[in-house]
C-alpha cells in the first residue's frame, strides 16, 4: 500500500490536465504513505504475520497526535529525528490540503517536493538499524521511560 | 518581530546552503500558528535552476539541522520548511485548471 500511495501521489501531478484538486489529493496521499510507513513499521517489529488481528491493532495503535509535541519519542538517532521532522512537515501540508478551503497556496513542483520528501521518509523508515526500530516500536506503544515516570 | 526573522532568514540560508547546495538563493520566513494553532516558522527555501528535481534524504536532514540549529538558540517554534523553485519549464508545472472558478492557465515560478 505505502508504495502504492506514492505511486498514486506522482500520478496525479503527471496528469495533461491538473487542477487544485489534485494537488490537495497529491498532498495528502504523500502524508499517509509517510504515516502508513511508521505504522507498518511498528506492527512488523512485533508481529510479523501481517494478516494476523494483534499486527491490525498494532498498526493502529499510531496516532497522528503522536507525532505533536511528542518529540522525544523520536529523539533515539539522526534518522529518527529527522523522520519526525518531516513528518510533522507532511502533516501540516496534509490538513492544508484536507482541511484549508482557501486556495490551497502551493504549485505543482512544491507537491513534488512534498511527495518526494514523503518517499525519502518511507526510506529511511525502511532503512533503520534494529536498534533503532526497537526503541522507536516501544516508545511509540509506552512511551519513553521519563514520560512514563511523570505520568 | 523583524529583526528576529531577518536573523533566522539568514541562518536559514547560510545553514541551507551548506547542507543542501549552493543552488539556495534565498529564503523567506513568516511567522503564524500551525495546524495545533501553536505559534511556528513557516520557511520558503528558494531554489535556482541548477537543483536536482529530487532533494532526496538531503533535505530531509537539513530541515532537521534547521530546527536543531533553532533550539540551540533557544527557539522551540517548529521550523516548517518547504521550496519554492525558479525557472521551472516542465509541463506539469503549469496547472491548467483551477477548482476556484472559470478556468485559468497560470505559470508556476
Amino acid at each position: 500500500m505505502i508504495d502504492a500511495l506514492l505511486q498514486i501521489a506522482d500520478e496525479l501531478l503527471s496528469q495533461t490536465d491538473v487542477s487544485e484538486s489534485h494537488l490537495r489529493r497529491a498532498t495528502s496521499t504523500a502524508y499517509y504513505a509517510a504515516f502508513h510507513a511508521l505504522c507498518k513499521m511498528l506492527a512488523s517489529q512485533i508481529v510479523p504475520d501481517e494478516n494476523s488481528e494483534l499486527f491490525v491493532r498494532l498498526y493502529r495503535h499510531v496516532n497522528h497526535n503522536q507525532l505533536d509535541g511528542n518529540k522525544a519519542l523520536f529523539k533515539i538517532s539522526d534518522e529518527t529525528n529527522a523522520i519526525r521532522t518531516q513528518l510533522d512537515d507532511l502533516r501540516q501540508r496534509r490538513i492544508e490540503a484536507d482541511y484549508i478551503p482557501a486556495k490551497f497556496p502551493y504549485e505543482i513542483v512544491q507537491v513534488k517536493d512534498f511527495v518526494n520528501s514523503a518517499r525519502t521518509v518511507v526510506a529511511l523508515i525502511r532503512s533503520l538499524t534494529e536498534n533503532d526500530r526497537i526503541a522507536l516500536a516501544v516508545n511509540l506503544l509506552i512511551g519513553t521511560s521519563k514520560q512514563r515516570a511523570v505520568g | 518581530m523583524v529583526e528576529t526573522t531577518d536573523k533566522y532568514k539568514q541562518i536559514a540560508l547560510e545553514l541551507l546552503k551548506e547542507k543542501l547546495g549552493k543552488f539556495v538563493y534565498g529564503v523567506t520566513v513568516t511567522e503564524k500558528l500551525d495546524h495545533n494553532e501553536e505559534a511556528s516558522l513557516f520557511f520558503e527555501a528558494q531554489l535556482d535552476e541548477t537543483a536536482p528535481s529530487d532533494l532526496g534524504s538531503d533535505f530531509v536532514f537539513s530541515h532537521l539541522y534547521l530546527r536543531r540549529e533553532l533550539e540551540s538558540r533557544g527557539e522551540m517554534r517548529f521550523p516548517y520548511l518547504a521550496t519554492k523553485r525558479r525557472g521551472t519549464t516542465t509541463p506539469g508545472d503549469i496547472i491548467l485548471r483551477s477548482d476556484h472558478g472559470s478556468a485559468t492557465r497560470r505559470k508556476a515560478s
